[in-house]
């Protein structure tokens, strides 16, 4: 997988936290993931997959503080558990994510699945078969949030 | 006037019904449906003057609801805004064939948004 085909990953990401969250991220160091040598800390996940000319995930990680958080502050209320708006939440958020990152990658034409919802204490997340899952961590005043990308490297229409 | 909101979002249903308030809109004429096919359902029972809808749903997506809805003789002229994340401009380019009327991309910015539905209704 080429790197270049996560910049637009990080953008977005970046872009949906502030525009459409009202929160500013800074994104770290990226690097490959291995779930065996797993050393993040996340409570719940959404997945999207990406079809079209390629083949892939993104998934979008959060510790349970920081997704109660955000489901606290989007809906105006005290939200303490991972209810049906945290779900709709994570799931809209990657949703957002993986729609305007194919605005960086239009000259591949990329499908996007609906959003599936993971929770639990440092669930497993897979990648595509043989293809590498890139985790970029970004850091927010609640706590830390992830993004992890695998996807096959892309073929021009 | 009546409005229908289109999004299997219910953050993003409450976050359209509210723009919807600030306008002429009255909240008793704000309808939703979290995917197309129980969208088909009201704009078969009422008479709709804006759909706002959603691309990637479950059941019936927003794409292939508006094809249905173009083909609707009391829905030929209805504006219909797509608000969707799909951001490339390839898949304006299939809402605009399809029939939409106007695009809109999330993370949506609610005073654009605002200034698109004042433009239809």
């Amino acid at each position: 997988m080429q790197v270049k085909y996560i910049q637009p990953f990080i953008n977005a990401t970046i872009k949906v936290f502030k525009e459409f969250l009202g929160v500013e991220i800074k994104p770290g160091q990226p690097f490959l993931f291995n779930h065996n040598e797993n050393k993040y800390s996340y409570d719940i996940s959404g997945i999207i997959g990406i079809g079209g000319h390629t083949l892939g995930i993104v998934v979008v990680s959060f510790p349970k503080l920081v997704a109660l958080d955000l489901a606290s502050r989007i809906t105006g209320q005290t939200i303490k558990i991972f209810d049906d708006t945290v779900i709709d939440l994570v799931g809209e958020i990657v949703n957002i994510i993986a729609g305007n990152a194919k605005q960086g990658l239009e000259q591949y034409p990329l499908v996007i699945s609906l959003p599936s919802i993971v929770k639990g204490v440092n669930h497993q997340i897979t990648g595509v078969s043989g293809v590498p899952m890139i985790g970029i961590p970004f850091s927010s005043k609640k706590g830390d949030i992830y993004l992890f990308v695998s996807l096959k490297d892309l073929i021009t229409a | 006037m009546k409005a229908l909101i289109v999004d299997d979002s219910r953050i993003m249903r409450n976050i359209l019904i509210n723009i919807l308030k600030e306008t002429k809109v009255d909240s008793g004429d704000i309808f939703d449906a979290p995917e197309g096919k129980a969208a088909l359902e009201i704009l078969n029972l009422e008479k709709i003057d804006l759909l706002l809808v959603d691309w990637n749903m479950p059941e019936l997506n927003g794409l292939d609801l508006v094809k249905i809805v173009r083909k609707m003789d009391k829905y030929q002229n209805l504006p219909i805004i797509m608000v969707t994340s799909e951001a490339a401009r390839y898949n304006v380019v299939e809402a605009i064939k399809a029939g939409v009327t106007d695009y809109v991309t999330k993370p949506i910015n609610a005073r654009i948004i605002m200034a698109k539905i004042k433009d239809y209704l």
